[in-house]
């Protein structure tokens, strides 16, 4: 009886994901047949070998048309592969022959490829044909190739939502809010750096003033909104209402500036890829992880090692046993806002370039990153870390196995089978809060 | 514990440079193969992308957009009825939704869905006389003439179950700058019309009309499509302006009542069509994008209100119980999808990766692309779909370059922006 509720939920997930993946049935609708018009089928294609030295245009390769009515027409294919045949229009079917002895030397169909090829004319609509030619130039990888790829990506992917994940986790820790808004100051963080990039300013500067707004928001947040809730006795519940709300009330004032559109930075949006063993990686990359991972570790040693640290840690503990220790419990919570804006503006700064710049965009990984929270313990600050690693390597590995459009459904079949066996999430005991 | 954290940290973070700085000294050895992976795009995401990428992204990428496109002087009118527009997509359509409707209505004389709906063919198809404006049109039905209306999005001539039956599909290339020139075009008329299902014919008597034609607009206007909705919206205000200025319709000024459609999650747009159908709208022009559409056209066309749509192309509509009432002024996917097939077949592509967009519009056109490149001999190597609401494509763009295809179909709406530069990274696009 005790997994009852999870079940369902499970039940529900895959309801609600099957359904959305209903394919609608492509038919086409019936046409009679036997309506002749006037006019002619072009019949075009082009010929191109490919094999172990790259792809290379066919010229010469004989190319016969029998039309519906059985006469013959050919054509020879020039010097860049390409052919065209016309043939009267007749509804019904033609078939295409390549002739393979016209072919040169050491170009021949691949094996399995079609020839002669079949083709329903019902429209005055051009007609192709493709002939396969030459072993191929393909270099497949096959699943366990594709491992270490997923695994760079999911790490990278959960170390920028981490960013976001701890900011949450913290703001949850000292104040009981589970925040629906926390999407939305992530992408406050990209709107921001968008807006001033697009203004002139380099993508460094942008993305500076961009995090340090996001502080001030956050701050602002807590003191001319949340601080007043609190100070009303509003219930943690009531809160958490009101933070869907504000959720709605930011991303649609976003989405009135930005009009719904995807916009991209004007700064390294498409770097280069480059290979090291069987993986594929930008600098950029490389550097958005090294700042998501400087901001982790000094949010971390911070509060152990500071005095304003070890308050914070008081007041997620204790908040009234902290204020009769003298803490000022208000200023903690100003700052643990601040902090945690500033980590949730940078993680949508970062996430702004491998996402491009939505008004969606912080409230597409909200989900994510309460799953990552809750898989790695409520309140728990490593816990979200580690939440968010495996979250985030768990979304982009699952596509090995199941369809991509479900990877986000994986995450929460992660938090699911967690939380069945880890009611408090991984390291919800050991360790509240830092 | 405090220690090891941090030492962990700083080998994580001591190793990641050691990679990136390790990595560029040799960069030329580890180079990426100099195959070039071409790329397609569909009507969703051919747009212009200016100065949003660096010079050169674009370059050599080729789309196909069915259909007419806004001339200049058309688009200062669109501009003039909203300054803000950033591009035109499906404008011209939107346009030519109103005026077709309202050139249907004058030959009905009513302004009533069904009686509307049974003239759609008639001022739309051959036989009758050739006229391109509201103006001349009307003049000649006023003098009892059959017509044949040609918009500004093509000749429009209606099958009959409501689609274009004349396909007209361009196919264009980006330069260096990131915007598109056509480079081609097929043209081509279906032979035969479909033949309609018992359920896709008008049934029942048509209510008496009030006497004004009332139009209701169901175009995104919030959510994820809403980057669509500006330039149709703005095509249907400059419509119905213009059939103002020459006196109304059936000598009545028209009205127009407006509505959100959404991006269907949540889906708003059941509720927005009871608002329209509350202000006794005859017309719905909407939606946008076709897996909106089909949500709500089955209580579209239980009350019996003809709905015409600029933009959806899925081929669910061709065989829809739309009891005739439904219309739209794009040919189905099954051309649009036989046109790029095409394209990549005559440019010598023979194993090819469709990359979707997870929902109807994606699925059809996905499906009439493999259709059509699988029945000209052609391989699919892998088909992708990805859910748009997922953020991030690595995934994805991972999946296909493990069957590393000659090219790529991308079929998709703006997610293109989050997508192309993925490619470049994992190498299978470079530009030109």
């Amino acid at each position: 009886m005790r997994f009852r509720p999870a079940l369902c939920l499970v039940l529900l997930v895959v309801a609600f994901f099957g359904a959305g993946s209903v394919a609608v049935a492509a038919t086409s609708p019936a046409v009679t047949a036997g309506v002749d018009g006037p006019g002619v089928v072009k019949v075009t294609g082009k010929l191109v070998n490919r094999d172990d030295t790259g792809s290379a245009p066919v010229a010469g390769g004989t190319v016969t048309v029998t039309d519906a009515s059985g006469a013959k027409h050919s054509a020879t294919s020039l010097a860049d592969g390409s052919f065209s045949v016309e043939v009267p229009f007749k509804v019904g079917t033609i078939s295409i022959e390549l002739d393979e002895t016209s072919l040169p030397d050491g170009v021949a169909l691949r094996e399995g490829g079609r020839n002669p090829i079949t083709r329903a004319v019902s429209s005055t609509l051009p007609l192709t044909v493709t002939f396969v030619l030459g072993k191929g130039d393909r270099q497949t990888l096959s699943w366990v190739d594709q491992v270490p790829q997923s695994l760079f990506n999911g790490l990278y992917f959960g170390l920028i939502i981490s960013l976001g994940a701890l900011g949450l986790s913290l703001i949850f820790g000292t104040t009981g809010l589970t925040n629906f808004a926390h999407g939305e100051m992530v992408t406050f963080g990209a709107l921001v750096t968008y807006a001033l990039n697009v203004m002139g300013a380099d993508i460094w500067l942008a993305g500076l003033l961009a995090a340090g707004l996001a502080a001030a928001f956050g701050f602002a947040q807590d003191r001319f909104f949340w601080r007043p809730i609190r100070r009303r006795g509003t219930s943690v519940l009531a809160m958490m209402i009101i933070s869907i709300g504000v959720q709605f009330i930011l991303r649609n004032t976003y989405q009135f500036f930005t009009g719904g559109r995807t916009e991209t930075y004007r700064q390294y949006t498409t770097p280069e890829g480059h290979r090291l063993g069987p993986i594929t990686f930008s600098i950029r990359d490389l550097v958005c992880m090294a700042i998501a991972l400087v901001l982790v570790v000094g949010v971390t040693v911070a509060l152990r090692r500071t005095r304003l640290g070890r308050a914070t840690r008081a007041v997620a503990n204790n908040a009234a046993l902290a204020a009769t220790a003298g803490i000022n419990v208000d200023r903690v919570i100003a700052a643990v806002w601040s902090v945690g804006a500033l980590l949730a503006g940078t993680c949508g700064l970062l996430l702004g370039f491998s996402q491009a710049v939505k008004f969606d965009l912080g409230a597409l990984q909200l989900l994510v990153m309460f799953a990552a929270i809750t898989v790695g313990g409520l309140g728990s600050v490593w816990g979200a870390v580690i939440g968010s690693l495996l979250v985030g390597t768990l979304i982009e590995m699952s596509t090995l196995v199941i369809p991509s459009e479900l990877k986000v459904a994986a995450a929460l079949f992660l938090l699911i089978g967690v939380l069945l066996v880890r009611p408090r999430g991984l390291l919800g005991r050991a360790e509240r809060i830092g | 514990m405090n220690r090891k954290l941090i030492g962990l940290a700083a080998t994580v973070a001591a190793s990641l440079l050691i990679t990136g700085c390790s990595d560029s000294t040799d960069q030329q050895s580890t180079a990426q193969p100099s195959k070039k992976t071409q790329i397609y795009l569909v009507d969703g995401n051919t747009t212009q992308y200016g100065d949003e990428f660096k010079a050169g992204t674009f370059d050599g990428v080729k789309g196909v957009i069915p259909g007419g496109k806004s001339t200049d002087e058309f688009r200062k009118r669109l501009l003039a009825a909203d300054p803000g527009l950033k591009d035109f997509a499906y404008a011209v359509e939107a346009y030519d939704s109103v005026i077709l409707t309202a050139l249907a209505a004058e030959a009905a004389k009513s302004d009533s869905s069904k009686s509307v709906a049974a003239k759609m063919r008639d001022v739309s198809n051959a036989p009758g006389d050739k006229c391109a404006s509201f103006e001349d049109c009307s003049k000649l039905l006023k003098a009892g003439s059959e017509i044949d209306y040609d918009g500004l999005s093509g000749p429009i001539d209606l099958n009959k179950t409501g689609s274009p039956s004349a396909a007209s599909v361009g196919i264009f290339q980006y330069g260096a700058d990131n915007t598109y020139q056509p480079v081609g075009n097929e043209t081509g008329e279906a032979s035969a019309d479909p033949v309609p299902l018992p359920a896709q014919e008008i049934s029942g008597a048509a209510a008496p009309g009030d006497g004004q034609l009332v139009f209701g607009s169901l175009l995104p206007q919030t959510g994820d499509l809403s980057y669509l909705g500006p330039p149709m919206s703005a095509g249907v205000k400059v419509a119905v302006a213009e059939l103002n200025d020459q006196g109304g319709v059936l000598g009545e000024d028209v009205k127009l009542v407006g509505g959100d459609s959404g991006d269907g999650t949540p889906n708003i747009a059941p509720q927005e069509v009871d608002k329209l159908l509350d202000a006794d709208v005859d017309v719905i022009v909407g939606t946008a994008s076709s897996s909106v559409s089909l949500s709500v056209l089955d209580k579209i066309v239980n009350a019996g209100i003809l709905n015409i749509s600029p933009s959806v192309t899925s081929p669910a509509f061709d065989t829809f119980p739309d009891k005739g009432l439904f219309f739209r002024m794009m040919q189905s996917d099954a051309l649009q999808g036989g046109v790029l097939a095409n394209t990549m077949s005559n440019d010598g592509y023979t194993d090819v990766a469709i990359l979707v967009r997870q929902d109807a519009y994606g699925q059809g056109l996905a499906g009439s692309i493999k259709t059509s490149f699988t029945e000209s001999g052609g391989n699919v190597v892998a088909t992708r779909f990805y859910a748009a609401d997922s953020g991030g494509f690595t995934a994805e763009v991972n999946a296909i370059k493990a069957a590393d295809p000659d090219a790529i179909a991308l079929v998709g709406f703006d997610e293109t922006k989050k997508i192309v530069p993925e490619l470049i990274k994992a190498g299978l696009w470079m530009g030109q």
